[in-house]
């Protein structure tokens, strides 16, 4: 059994403490707001390395949440849902069994969410919206408007040079 | 005797258009079921992995939910079944272990015949569903709605009442305690 608290003993030399690696551990991901450490840091997970408390809470962890993501992961029959109902529907007063809602449901199917059905399509979704996001930013005139405000500073600065350096020296550094 | 069973039958066509005709009060329930049946087998399949529990769980959730009188009905009808079928669930989860471990000890030995790594993984998730039924009330219902239901934890504040921040919380000791019970079943 391991012991859920910070080691006093850990080496002065290791410079995360486990408390850290702790934090880093039992948090999550997606809130890196209030996480200023992650667990893919090469310096918690060096610490990991060395610090055998650290390992124990980490395999530890590692298996909860392997055994949540398998239960997650099972997948049940696709009539199941239709299945539930009619045992329910069994069960109501007898004017409620005839509605057509109910008759819906005795063959109700399990429909996936809309994220869920376009997880496949992903990647190409990704691209497809940088592409649009471009030519959005290319139709309002932004890209364009970049591209101008940087042809008017190298104008200036091929002013300056030709002021303070002399013509030649100016045609060295900005050519054409 | 064919006069009888003309009266027999003549009550029973009575009986019918009575109740086609008064609004029956049950008929709530098929909109919540059509609404959040999906979601709900979903989680209790998570909670239970066996489809016979599934149906038993869903099926006891919505009839106390509609044996419930009109005054009695939940404002937060989403939090109310979830709440209640998690219940129902996890009470199945703990007389399913009682009953097993009093197979266990008549027969004195655990009979498994299924692969060695599909048996590793089905012990673990278990294993898991074993000790989600040992955690505290509190801890439990964070768990359940954060990692098998998948809810945001401003959500799962709402259903719950209490602060997202305490949810976190909640979850992180959830998560520390079964680590702990996991780890000490493995080394028993």
């Amino acid at each position: 059994m391991f012991e859920i608290r910070h080691s006093k003993n850990a080496p002065s030399a290791a410079p995360p403490p486990c408390h850290i690696a702790r934090q880093a551990l039992w948090g999550e991901k997606r809130e890196t707001g209030l996480r200023r450490f992650r667990l893919e840091s090469r310096w918690i997970q060096n610490h990991i390395a060395q610090c055998p408390r650290c390992q124990r809470r980490f395999a530890a962890q590692g298996k909860v949440s392997l055994g949540l993501q398998l239960a997650r992961s099972q997948t049940h029959g696709p009539a199941l849902l239709a299945q539930a109902n009619k045992q329910v529907l069994k069960m109501l007063q007898r004017g409620v069994r005839q509605t057509p809602e109910a008759v819906q449901l005795r063959s109700a199917y399990p429909h996936p969410r809309t994220w869920e059905r376009l997880g496949a399509y992903r990647s190409a979704l990704r691209q497809m919206a940088a592409c649009i996001a471009l030519m959005a930013l290319g139709k309002i005139g932004l890209l364009g408007s970049m591209q101008q405000a940087q042809d008017r500073t190298e104008d200036a600065m091929r002013t300056y040079y030709t002021e303070h350096l002399g013509p030649s020296m100016a045609e060295d550094v900005f050519p054409g | 005797m064919a006069a009888a069973c003309q009266t027999l039958q003549f009550d029973w066509f009575a009986d019918f258009e009575a109740c086609q005709s008064v609004p029956c009060e049950q008929e709530w329930i098929l909109s919540i079921m059509g609404r959040y049946g999906h979601e709900l087998v979903n989680l209790l399949w998570r909670i239970l992995g066996n489809e016979q529990d599934v149906c038993d769980a869903y099926q006891t959730t919505f009839v106390h939910l509609a044996n419930l009188s009109k005054s009695q009905r939940p404002r937060q009808l989403k939090a109310y079944v979830f709440r209640s079928a998690s219940n129902v669930a996890i009470s199945m989860l703990r007389s399913r272990a009682a009953e097993q471990r009093r197979v266990t000890a008549w027969s004195g030995r655990e009979t498994n015949f299924l692969p060695e790594l599909e048996l590793d993984q089905r012990e673990l998730v278990e294993q898991l569903r074993y000790y989600l039924g040992q955690l505290p009330e509190h801890l439990r219902e964070v768990v359940v709605l954060r990692d098998l239901v998948e809810l945001p934890y401003r959500r799962i504040a709402k259903i719950l009442g209490i602060t997202a921040g305490s949810a976190r919380v909640y979850r992180c000791k959830a998560m520390q305690l079964l680590a702990i019970w996991m780890t000490e079943a493995q080394e028993r």
